[in-house]
Order: structure tokens, then sequence, then C-alpha cells
């Protein structure tokens, strides 16, 4: 009994907001509005050599909308830590509830933290993501 | 060494000194090693006086300038010559002439002919300095078309025998040292800045009435004596540039064989472009051009200032230009530029007061790079503007990345979770994740900028004007609305043909209007 209170415990802090250490979600602001417009635009006749790099299917607008699901953007976080590991496993991010902006395209993701921002940073820099969470690159914005 | 050897002497240095030749002499021959230029000083202008020694030898003369159009030139003459005289024999009763300083009107001697001695004059019946004797005046000359006109010097006075000796007549003499010196100038007339009956049109332009390109020049004429002349000029080129050179302009254009006496040009351009002309006046070919555009839709006074003949695209133009937007993006990295020569340029664009049009100010930052420039507050303070009572409107930067190019840029990079890795600097960074670095591919907007640039316009309280390689411009401002979805981010306008996310298909209509460049280097 007491493990099925835990547990009830445990999914009602889940279900009512970010526990420690999972990615939040930004809502909508100008800088989701500019990331959509911009992944809209990738959508043009002229933007298959930049669908082709990052393997991003060709949707219509609609498709390309921003997450809103606490538990996707876990998700984006942890995919998007686990590259950042890869390319240095001895500086692993630190798992934070930043919120991220995810972008669905389709069924790939685009994933962004602008938090913590750096004056010399001109371009917001985006993790893509395939099915799966597959890395697929990364594109200034 | 005879008189006219010495002439000759004389005339070739003073020439050589007179037109900054002194360095015949080149620095390689010295083992001098000059820098490279790295930009392009005035290399062309009206002439410089130009300076000519007359020897004081009794006849000696000088050529002067000459020049490919009739002009208007002043001449001044300075400088005394001695005359030396032998004495004068005892008993002698005529007038003769003793030693002296002569000035450049010369002397008078009833007993030479003309009644003048040594003075400086202009051959070819050409009015000179003034009457014998006189103090002297400024001159000014016609010079005719390709005439060589020479300044000469007058005799030696007359002398008869037993003036100075009973066996000979030649009792005067000058010195070698001495000399007058003439300053030659042409009047200063400029080729006024292009006059067009439309600034903006649309194109093809199928109007009945052809435009008309008007040049003119300041001044027009000139006051000598009591006459009044008009200032010569002679058409010797118009030509007409389409800003997008892709379809031949008519050749019927202002039929002529220069040099024109017609100071116009008529003519029905098929896009926008620019009409240059060059014209000789003042003693040198000039140039001046206008540009006919069209306007943008959204009617951008700043886009649109065609009364200051779009100078504002021009300059956003130009930052392209000036960020090496069309070089390699690895060309030019080494020890002593290690930023490469892509990089990012900026400029603001201020407002005149009294509706005087817009114009723009360069933005230096020495630290740009491909992906950011800096412009600091300062530079678009409205308490502080480069004219008086002129206000900010906007600031603007060249994105000079393609998307489907790799940029390079310091100090930026992926980040999550407080982490960070960065891109790479430069192209000779090595692509070692240890080393954190990696190669990023950019994205200008479709209809905006960088996430960057619009924090910009927030912080700045004024638009950002983008210029992209991908060929559009932006205007970004801030919205007076909440709602960021399903309302335009920007104003794009199509500026040129470019590579990018942009670059769909350009339109005819679009071909026709594309913005025209600055012309020259």
């Amino acid at each position: 009994m007491r493990y099925l209170i835990a547990g009830f415990l445990c999914l009602l802090v889940t279900s009512a907001g970010p526990i420690e250490g999972q990615n939040t979600c930004q809502g909508v602001d100008r800088t989701s509005a500019v990331f959509l417009a911009n992944f809209r635009g990738m959508m043009s006749a002229s933007g298959a050599g930049l669908r082709a790099r990052f393997s991003l299917p060709s949707v219509p607008p609609s498709e390309i909308i921003l997450v809103t699901d606490p538990a996707t953007c876990a998700r984006a976080g942890q995919a998007a830590d686990s590259v950042m590991t890869s390319w240095d496993p001895t500086d692993p991010p630190i798992a934070t509830t930043a919120p991220l902006y995810v972008i669905k395209i389709g069924t790939s993701y685009a994933v962004v933290d602008v938090s913590d921002p750096d004056p010399n940073d001109e371009y917001a820099s985006v993790f893509v993501f395939g099915p799966g969470w597959v890395f697929r690159g990364i594109v200034a914005m | 060494m005879n008189a006219t050897k010495v002439l000759a002497l004389w005339t070739v240095t003073t020439l050589l000194v007179a037109s900054g030749c002194m360095d015949a002499v080149g620095p390689a021959a010295r083992g001098i090693s000059l820098p490279v230029p790295t930009q392009i000083a005035k290399s062309i202008g009206a002439p410089p006086p130009r300076a000519y020694g007359l020897p004081s030898t009794p006849r000696a003369a000088v050529y002067l300038s000459q020049y490919l159009q009739d002009t208007w030139t002043t001449l001044v003459a300075s400088g005394a010559v001695m005359l030396y005289a032998k004495p004068k024999l005892p008993g002698s009763t005529a007038p003769y002439v003793t030693t002296q300083s002569v000035g450049v009107t010369g002397l008078i001697d009833a007993r030479t002919t003309g009644g003048c001695v040594l003075h400086v004059g202009m051959m070819d019946n050409m009015p000179g300095f003034g009457p014998c004797g006189s103090p002297g005046k400024v001159d000014t000359l016609l010079f005719k078309k390709l005439a060589r006109p020479r300044a000469i010097r007058g005799p030696l006075p007359n002398s008869g025998y037993y003036e100075c000796s009973p066996n000979s007549t030649e009792c005067h003499w000058t010195s070698l040292a001495d000399s007058s010196v003439i300053v030659e100038q042409p009047i200063p007339v400029s080729l006024n800045k292009l006059a067009t009956t439309k600034h903006t049109a649309i194109f093809p332009y199928n109007e009945t009435t052809p435009i008309r390109f008007n040049a003119s020049r300041t001044p027009d004429s000139i006051r000598v004596g009591n006459g009044k002349h008009a200032h010569p000029m002679v058409m010797t080129l118009w030509q007409w540039i389409g800003a997008d050179s892709t379809r031949r302009s008519s050749n019927s254009y202002c039929p002529f064989s220069p040099p024109s006496p017609f100071f116009y040009c008529d003519f029905k351009p098929q896009e926008a472009g620019r009409m240059v002309v060059k014209a000789y006046t003042g003693g040198w070919e000039q140039t001046n051009s206008v540009t006919v555009q069209c306007l943008v839709s959204d009617g951008d006074s700043a886009l649109n200032d065609y009364a200051n003949d779009y100078r504002v695209r021009e300059a956003l133009l130009d930052l392209l230009k000036q960020g090496h937007a069309d070089s390699l993006v690895t060309a030019g990295w080494n020890a002593s530029n290690p930023r490469g020569w892509r990089r990012e340029t900026a400029l603001v664009i201020w407002r005149l007061p009294n509706g005087g049009g817009f114009f723009t100010v360069q933005v230096n930052d020495p630290n740009a790079d491909q992906c950011h420039i800096t412009i600091p507050p300062s530079a678009y303070d409205n308490n502080n503007p480069p004219i008086p009572g002129a206000t900010a409107y906007a600031t603007s930067h060249a994105h000079v990345t393609s998307p489907d190019e790799e940029l390079f840029c310091e100090g930026t990079g992926p980040k999550m979770n407080g982490r960070k890795r960065r891109y790479a600097g430069k192209p000779s960074d090595t692509l070692d994740t240890s080393k954190q670095r990696r190669r990023a591919g950019k994205q200008d907007s479709t209809n905006s900028g960088s996430d960057s640039d619009w924090k910009r316009v927030e912080e700045r309280r004024i638009p950002t004007m983008l210029i992209a390689k991908n060929g559009f411009a932006y205007k970004m401002q801030r919205l007076d609305v909440v709602e960021w979805f399903d309302v335009p981010l920007a104003r794009t306008y199509r500026a040129l043909k470019g590579k990018g996310i942009h670059d769909v298909p350009i339109t005819d209509a679009e071909k026709r209007c594309t913005w025209v460049p600055k012309y020259g280097p």
C-alpha cells in the first residue's frame, strides 16, 4: 500500500509540473515566431538544399508548430544534452528546468535554449533532430 | 650652351617641378618597398594650378597647357627680372634705358617696336597682363580646344651706336638666373548632379514621352570685361547602366557623335538603372549620374528617398560589398587579418530635419565578423546626431553569408543547460570535438533577421534594416501587437538577385526593379 501511495505521489508531481532536471516548454512569443518563420521558410522549393542538409521533411506550414507538451520538451532537453555530452564528455550539461523552444516539424524537431543569453551570440543555435530524436545538425538562426 | 638650349632645359625643369614628376626615378629603383594601397585616393579632379617659368631671355617663350575643349583659364604672372645696361657714353643724348628691375608688364621704351621691353605677353593676339609698365593684372583667357597658348618675353631696349659703345648697339642684357612665373588654372566649373524628369517609373518604360536627363554646370557662364560668356561644356558620354544588366538596352538613345552640343538625353529605360553622363568642362572630363528606380510598395520613406537619388538603398547595397559577401567564406584569413575578409558591416540611417530626406553614417567595428557587429548606442543617439536636428531612423547591417555556406565566428556556438560549445572561429580551427569546435551553417530568416536582431530592435527602439546576401532587405520594427503569429515579422524587399532561402525564381518585374548600386569604385 505504501508503494502505491508513493507511486501516486510521484505521478502527481510529474503531472503537476516539471521535476528537477527536466527542461520545460517556452511559450509563444516573439522569439518563437522568428524560429517558426525560419522553418516555414525552409519549406519553400528553394529550401530543398537546406532541408536535405538536415534531413527535414517537406511539410505544410501548419505542421510546423511550437510544442507545448512538457514531456516532449523534457525529452528534447535530454536529446540536446546527449549531443553536447558527446562533443565533450568532460563537460556535460547540467540538467535544468530551463524552458526550451521546441518546434515540431512534421516528425522532426528543432530545439533551442536561449536562456543565459550571450551578447556575442548573434545567432541562436538550433539543434535539429529527426524521428526518434536522431541528431541531424545545428542551424544558426 | 646657347640660349635655345638654356630655354629648353629651363622649360623642361620647370614643367617637371610644376607637374609633380620629381619622383621620376621610382621607389623601386631606390630599393624602397611601398605598402600596397588599401583604399583609393582621389585619382581625378579639377586640374591643379600649373606654374610655368618664363626665362628673362628676350623673346623666350613657354607653352602653357593644352585642353581638350575650350576652357576659360586664369593666368597670373609674377617675378621681376633685372635689366642690365652698360654705362652710358658721356655725351650721348639718346633716351637711354639704365639698369633696373622690370616687372611682368615690362618697361616702356618708345624706341622699341611695340613700345615695351621685357614684358610677359601672350602670342596669337591674346591679351596679356595689362598695359606696359602697369602693376599687372590677372589675365582671363579662353584657351581654345587643343591649342597651346604661348607666353613670350618682350625684347631688350633698342640702342644705337655711341650710346654705350662706339662699336656696338648691344647695350643691355639679362641674367639667366632671373625668370618670371606664370601660374595657370582653369576657372573651376562643376558638372551638376544629373537632373531627370522622372526619378521613378514602372518598367519597362512605355510612356509616350521619354525620360529626359539634363546635364548642367555651375557656374554656367563667366563675365570677362563687359561680356558674358557661357562656360564651354561638351558632352562626351551618355550611358545607361541597367541594374539587372540582363537585357540589352536600346542603343538608339541619345544618338550623338561626341562631342555633342546638346546637354540632354531622352531615353526610355527597360529596367531600373543609372544614367551616367560625362562632360568636358572646366578643363577636365567630369562624371555625374542619376538613377531611376521603382518605389517600394509599402512606401518606406528612407528606401523611397528619390530626392536624394535613393542613397539609402545605395548604402545598403554597399554594405554587402564592403563585407566581401562575394568572397570565399574562407578568404583573407591570416595572422594579420584574424577574421578574414567576410564580415558584417553596419550603418545608421538618419532622417534630416525639415523633410530633407535621409543619409547614412557608417559604423566601424574592428571586431566585426561573419556573425556579429556591434552598433554602439552612441551611433544612433538622437542627442548627438551627426547633423544638427537629424534623428536616427534605423540601424542597419548586412548578413553576408548564405544559408548554404559555412560561417566562422568567434565566441558563438550551441549551448544547452548552462554549457556551451564553440563554433569554429576560423577556417584553420581543428574540427575536433575535444576542442569543442564545430562548423555551423547559417540561415537567413524567411522574413526577418536573427533572434538577436529582433532583440536589438527591442533594445534600440528604432527599426533595423537588414540587407542580406540572399538578395532581400528586411525592415524589422516593433509592432504594437501582442500576438506574434500570423503577423508579418518584417517588411521584405527584393533588392537584388541573391542566393539563399529566398532564391526563388526572381520574377521579371523584380529583376526590372533591382536596386541600383553605387557607381564607381
